[in-house]
């Protein structure tokens, strides 16, 4: 009884794990696929893939489904692949803006025999490889029909199809393989066959439009820079491809690195064979030397099949996709692919295939602002059109103005009768990107330069400090800088009219000073100046100062280390920057010795102790050595890399308050002097109170704010010695 | 290049201009200074001087003064005026160093009359001035400032 209850136990797990396994999984409105699925059905709605999703069984993808492929998303199909959109409601892959992802890859022997592949009315756009059939797959049946190829960025391919694992002996299955009716433009890549001639795989190509494409390669033109190539051997010879009744317009080679048009480039083929047909196509002309040219095979190669394309369609059918084949200028002359616009258009007639639709067509001119940079300017151009059929007569009626070098015309936002997509029309591209190419370049060179000349100029950024405050690489003795400065000196302590500077004495300053730059807005600085300060009481407009009478003059010499910031970077030298302003601070120590004169003789005023330093005991006799601080302003003018003149102005305040011997000190009694050691007492007498006036209980400076000051200003050339 | 020579000329023009505009020492000569010494130079409240006798010799010997005299001062304005504390004025100059040249007013006898010191020696504080009398003895008057 166990033992049966066991069995059912089993068998309905074994039953349940079949059933569930076979259940599709069904993915409806917004949805991030993941993982690996036995069937999988996606419908309406937006469904994303980052990364790889696998499909082992069914992959039933319907109209109205819209599938964002997300770099590294790739969606692995081992079974059954049914893409069927219709007409007016297409299914959208495609690779999601600037991480765009990879796309179906089919893969594997499905077991199932009646297995396929239909995709149809699909539009894949912005993908790295939209379709890879890897090497050993299988399916009974392959039809891509209706569908959009455009805009895929990958350089690999658009679709690439890889042999599948027949015994090539023994095996005589077929696979139909049939590319019919699709559009394949604006792509980065080609449509690649491993062998286009096979025993097993039967390849029909039929009723596409290839239409501007552009293969990525090098320079040198070659099997797969073409929008079409594959391999066509000897060794089999069951199947021809039929590649008939195809459009080839506008496809060329873009070179990777210049990124400008090399070649015109259709169809490329390679193998044993000694040809292949490639008949009753449009190849882009209805000139023969000019269909020659994109196409690679025996002309180019004698090592490669000869491609039979005679004959060939003077237009494209009315059942290829919809587009543009052929631009002429208004006198119905073909307008050349390499167009050079650098005189404005004044029209061009279109030839479509098909009914086009261009009433909300947009003619767009993009040219560059000026001659060598790559400043672009995109104008809308405004026209009249003259339809004719399959013909259109386009007239501008606006004027270009200020355009500059290859300007590109570009026809957008058309559509056919239907409402169909319809590739843009480009004019004048060839020419256009060889000028943005020649204007990348300069723009590189002078790249180069910049960073060049940054090493000895590094680029300022001034958001911050550490930025403003850059290290200097240049060697230390061509930091130095040394110059010479003279102008006047005008003092502004006690002896001084205040209020006006110029009312007072001024007198000549000369010196030396040399600047080190320690960083690109820092310098430090060293001064050396002799000068001379001197005013007198009579110059003031104060009555007590009037009435008090003194003068001075002293002699200084000082020297003045500083730290400076300078407004502009000092590593700097350009003619935009040759004024720079800096201001600092700085140390003074002043050596002085003030003098006045009594009875037409000099004396020194120091030694007469004319505060009574002498002839009171509780004083002593100030030092003719002070310490001060001053605030420095200079403006520059950088004549050349080496020489400079400028403005300088400094703002001294001594910590002594006897530069003009007139100290917070109360007037000394005439006896008191009479009585000192002074050497010449009528002198000291005159000078501790020259008007003679009645002082007793005054002092001859106010003890408060008795801090002498002095401006000095004036001008200097500076130069630095070593480069 | 313009740009260039016009910063060279208007620095050698405003450099030229600082050096021409700087100040330049005075020296008062003997006489002038002199005649500031004792009457002041004439600025604000150094318009006049005030001596004080302060003492008398008569051929070297001290004589004692009277209160009254030792209040005696002389003022000497720094325009020739001349007052002292007995009322009596008059006016003052100095042609020539050392000589001063009183010509007084005598108020009580209403009579002018001039004399002539010698300034034995002056400073911002004291004078000594002498006189030859008319008996034949040199008086030195001794001032002191008293303003």
């Amino acid at each position: 009884m166990t033992n049966y209850l066991n069995r059912i136990k089993n068998l309905t797990i074994i039953l349940a794990v079949l059933v569930f396994t076979n259940i599709p999984v069904n993915a409806i409105g917004q949805d991030t696929l993941a993982g690996d699925y036995n069937m999988l059905v996606i419908k309406t709605g937006l469904h994303i893939i980052k990364e790889t999703v696998t499909v082992k069984g069914k992959l039933d993808i319907q109209a109205g489904a819209k599938i964002e492929f997300t770099d590294p998303g790739v969606l692995i199909c081992e079974g059954e692949v049914l893409v069927n959109g219709n007409a007016s409601n297409k299914i959208e892959i495609y690779g999601k803006s600037k991480s765009e992802g990879i796309g179906l890859v089919i893969r594997g022997l499905d077991n199932n025999t009646n297995s396929k592949v239909d995709i149809n009315n699909a539009v894949f756009s912005g993908l790295q490889l939209p379709l890879f059939f890897d090497f050993g797959w299988k399916r009974s049946d392959v039809k891509i029909t209706d569908n959009y190829f455009i805009n895929n960025i990958g350089k690999v391919t658009v679709i690439q199809v890889l042999n599948p694992p027949f015994n090539l002996n023994i095996d005589s299955s077929t696979i139909n393989f049939k590319i019919d009716h699709n559009l394949f433009s604006g792509n980065n890549a080609a449509i690649y066959f491993e062998d286009l001639k096979s025993d097993h795989v039967n390849i029909k190509i039929t009723n596409n439009t290839f239409y501007g494409n552009h293969i990525y390669g090098f320079k040198n033109y070659n099997i797969s820079t073409n929008i079409l190539y594959g391999r066509a051997d000897d060794a089999y010879f069951r199947y021809a491809p039929v590649i008939e009744k195809n459009s080839f317009a506008y496809n060329y080679l873009v070179d990777n690195i210049a990124d400008t048009i090399v070649h015109a480039a259709n169809f490329g083929v390679y193998g044993t064979g000694k040809s292949i047909g490639l008949k009753n196509n449009y190849l882009g002309s209805v000139n023969k030397l000019q269909i020659v040219k994109g196409i690679y095979d025996q002309a180019i190669n004698y090592n490669v099949p000869k491609v039979d394309f005679e004959p060939f369609l003077t237009k494209p059918n009315e059942t290829n996709p919809s587009h543009i084949y052929s631009i002429n200028n208004l006198d119905k002359t073909i307008l050349p692919d390499t167009l050079n616009s650098k005189d404005p258009l004044k029209g061009f007639i279109l030839m479509a295939n098909n009914g086009i639709d261009y009433s909300k067509a947009t003619l767009k001119f993009s040219y560059f602002k000026d001659d060598s940079s790559t400043k672009k300017m995109d104008t809308i151009l405004k026209y009249d059109i003259q339809p004719n059929g399959l013909e259109a007569k386009f007239t501008i009626t606006s004027n270009i103005i200020g355009a500059k070098g290859n300007g590109l015309y570009s026809l957008s936002n058309i559509l056919d009768n239907k409402g169909n997509y319809v590739p843009d029309v480009k004019l004048g591209f060839i020419a256009y990107a060889n000028d943005l190419r020649r204007r990348n370049l300069l723009a590189e060179v002078l790249k180069s330069i910049i960073i060049a000349d940054s090493i000895k100029k590094p680029i300022i950024l001034t958001d911050s400090i550490k930025n403003t405050f850059q290290k200097i690489e240049t060697p230390f003795k061509s930091r130095f800088e040394v110059g010479l400065l003279t102008g006047g000196s005008i003092f502004l302590g006690t002896i001084s009219k205040k209020g006006s500077i110029l009312g007072n004495d001024m007198n000549m300053l000369l010196g030396v000073h040399i600047n080190y730059l320690l960083y690109s807005n820092l310098s430090a600085g060293l001064s050396i100046e002799s000068f001379k300060l001197s005013n007198s009481d009579a110059k003031s407009n104060n009555n007590e100062q009037l009435a008090r009478g003194m003068s001075f003059s002293t002699s200084i010499l000082s020297f003045s280390p500083s730290i400076n910031y300078d407004f502009v970077d000092n590593r700097l030298y350009s003619k935009a920057r040759k004024i720079k302003p800096s201001i600092g601070l700085g140390l003074d120590i002043v050596s002085f010795n003030p003098t006045g004169v009594y009875n037409g003789t000099v004396y020194n005023l120091q030694p007469l102790g004319t505060g009574g330093q002498y002839s009171d005991s509780t004083k002593k006799p100030y030092s003719t050595l002070a310490f001060g601080y001053f605030l420095n302003f200079k403006v520059k003018y950088q004549i050349n890399k080496t020489n400079s003149v400028g403005f300088h102005m400094s703002y001294h305040v001594s910590m002594s308050n006897y530069l003009d011997d007139v100290g917070p000190d109360s007037y000394p009694s005439v006896s008191t002097l009479l009585k000192s050691k002074i050497a010449n007492k009528d002198a000291a007498i005159y000078f501790s109170n020259p008007t003679a006036k009645n002082v007793v209980g005054q002092y001859r400076n106010s003890p408060d704010g008795a801090s002498d000051s002095y401006l000095n200003f004036g001008f200097f050339y500076s130069r630095k010695l070593f480069k | 290049m313009y740009i260039k020579s016009t910063i060279l000329s208007v620095t050698i023009f405003l450099i030229l201009g600082t050096i021409l505009s700087c100040a330049k020492t005075d020296i008062t000569p003997p006489l002038q200074f002199q005649k500031q010494l004792l009457a002041g130079t004439g600025s604000y409240q150094n318009t006049q001087h005030v001596w004080q006798l302060d003492s008398t010799k008569i051929d070297g010997t001290n004589i004692t003064l009277t209160t009254s005299q030792k209040n005696y001062k002389k003022t000497f304005t720094f325009d020739g005026g001349y007052s002292d504390s007995d009322n009596n004025t008059g006016k003052w100059e100095i042609t020539i160093l050392n000589k001063l040249k009183q010509t007084i007013i005598y108020q009580s006898i209403s009579k002018q009359d001039s004399t002539v010191y010698d300034i034995i020696s002056i400073n911002a504080a004291q004078m000594n001035l002498s006189l030859k009398l008319s008996n034949g003895q040199t008086a030195i008057y001794s001032f002191k400032i008293s303003n």
